[in-house]
């Protein structure tokens, strides 16, 4: 009886009310969060990182970590690209077991990932602007002999790339930091078309 | 006058108890949809986390079709993680026993060689950064680490130094452990299939100061 009482004393349009409010500032709040947020990966290295060139990170050490949580059991190059001027192409050996390559949009989703495998050692990514707009005839439309095909070409206005290879021990230290040296990331050029 | 100042005290209480009543409801409001944000995107719920032991992975970290708690987790984290699709990044801030990893005690894992291509495991403290030591060590990986002649390896964390895989823990406060599986690009299946099957270490806590 007592619990009847406190039942139909309950304003069950209230209730209901703060429900649906409990869950649309939820689903507010968690749409909302990556783009209220100021410390997202994207504004920590937009100011560390030139635009379409790549950028070769120290080896991770304490208070040389540009963001949380990079081990330092791998070396890391990083590209901020940006296709509203033009294509942009990164390429780099994926030559040992954990080496990779992944391509992030500002809101952190990857666009392109791709690991070491036994079967595809060289990767070359070909990034162009996802509005349709036209950017001139390509490198081969104008004639230009394409020596290496893109293995992928992928849609995407700005974000970061990331090239992680394993850092091997001491004895390899040298020819990690080269093999970084080799991967490179830019604007699609008729040098790049042609050259490489 | 004084059923005037009567009127006034009455007009005064309802209008508080209304302010207080809408006080409330929007005081639920907010710590219900704050609070089940903050849940789901620190902790995680079935639907967007794995957990094995001590082991804790974000489903679709890094994918294409991130689910928004996981795209918000790794937004307020500021970090870049690995694909899900090539990779599956574990954390542990928990020993196998379920009490918070911390500098002052010491922490053996032992494992076989993962199924996965690649792996490697790192010391960070609880905001993900490395822990200044004198030795520099900070992960071991399937290129570093000394395995044993029955293929297993131990990696030993410990504020002071031990033999064999030892990763200093100074004096960090609380600690996460990452663990980085790489399969390489393998087929959805494929990657399923070694996700099932790999069996995690567990994280034995040897003695605490």
């Amino acid at each position: 009886m007592k619990i009847w009482t406190l039942v139909s004393g309950i304003n069950w349009r209230l209730v209901v009310a703060a429900l649906f409010g409990i869950g649309a500032l939820h689903i507010l709040a968690t749409l909302a969060a990556p783009d209220i947020t100021r410390t997202t990966a994207f504004d920590r290295l937009k100011r560390e990182l030139p635009p379409n060139k790549l950028l070769i990170l120290p080896p991770m050490a304490p208070g040389q970590q540009p963001l949380p949580f990079m081990t330092p059991a791998q070396r890391f190059a990083m590209c901020r690209f940006d296709t509203r001027v033009g294509p942009v192409e990164i390429a780099a050996n994926l030559e040992h077991p954990g080496s990779s390559l992944t391509i992030y949009s500002t809101g952190g989703d990857v666009v392109f990932a791709a690991a070491a495998t036994n079967e595809a050692v060289a990767q070359r990514v070909r990034l162009i602007p996802p509005d349709g707009r036209f950017l001139g005839l390509s490198p081969e439309a104008r004639g230009v002999i394409a020596r290496n095909v893109p293995s992928a070409t992928v849609a995407a206005k700005s974000g970061i790339i990331v090239v992680a290879l394993p850092e091997r021990g001491i004895a390899y230290q040298a020819e990690t930091g080269r093999a970084l040296e080799g991967a490179t990331c830019g604007p699609v050029t008729d040098a790049i078309a042609s050259s490489r | 006058m004084t059923y005037r100042l009567y009127v006034l005290k009455q007009a005064l209480l309802n209008g508080l108890r209304s302010i207080s009543d809408w006080a409330l409801f929007v005081g639920v409001i907010l710590i219900g949809g704050i609070g089940s944000h903050w849940y789901m995107v620190e902790a995680g719920s079935g639907l967007s986390v794995e957990r094995d032991g001590a082991w804790v992975a974000w489903s679709n970290a890094g994918r294409n079709d991130n689910d928004p708690y996981a795209r918000a987790h790794f937004a307020r984290l500021g970090v870049l993680p690995p694909s899900s699709d090539i990779a599956r990044t574990y954390i542990a801030r928990e020993d196998s026993e379920g009490t918070k990893l911390h500098s002052s005690c010491d922490y053996a894992i032992e494992s076989g060689d993962f199924k996965s291509r690649w792996w490697s495991i790192t010391v960070f403290d609880s905001d993900g950064a490395l822990v200044r030591n004198a030795a520099g060590r900070h992960a071991y990986s399937r290129d570093t680490v000394a395995m044993g002649n029955d293929g297993n390896f131990v990696v030993t964390l410990s504020r002071d130094a031990r033999p064999g895989n030892w990763l200093p823990t100074g004096g960090a406060g609380n600690l996460a452990i990452m663990l980085l599986l790489q399969d390489g690009t393998v087929s959805l299946t494929e990657h399923d299939r070694l996700r099932q099957t790999e069996v995690l270490p567990e994280i034995v806590r040897i003695k605490c100061r």
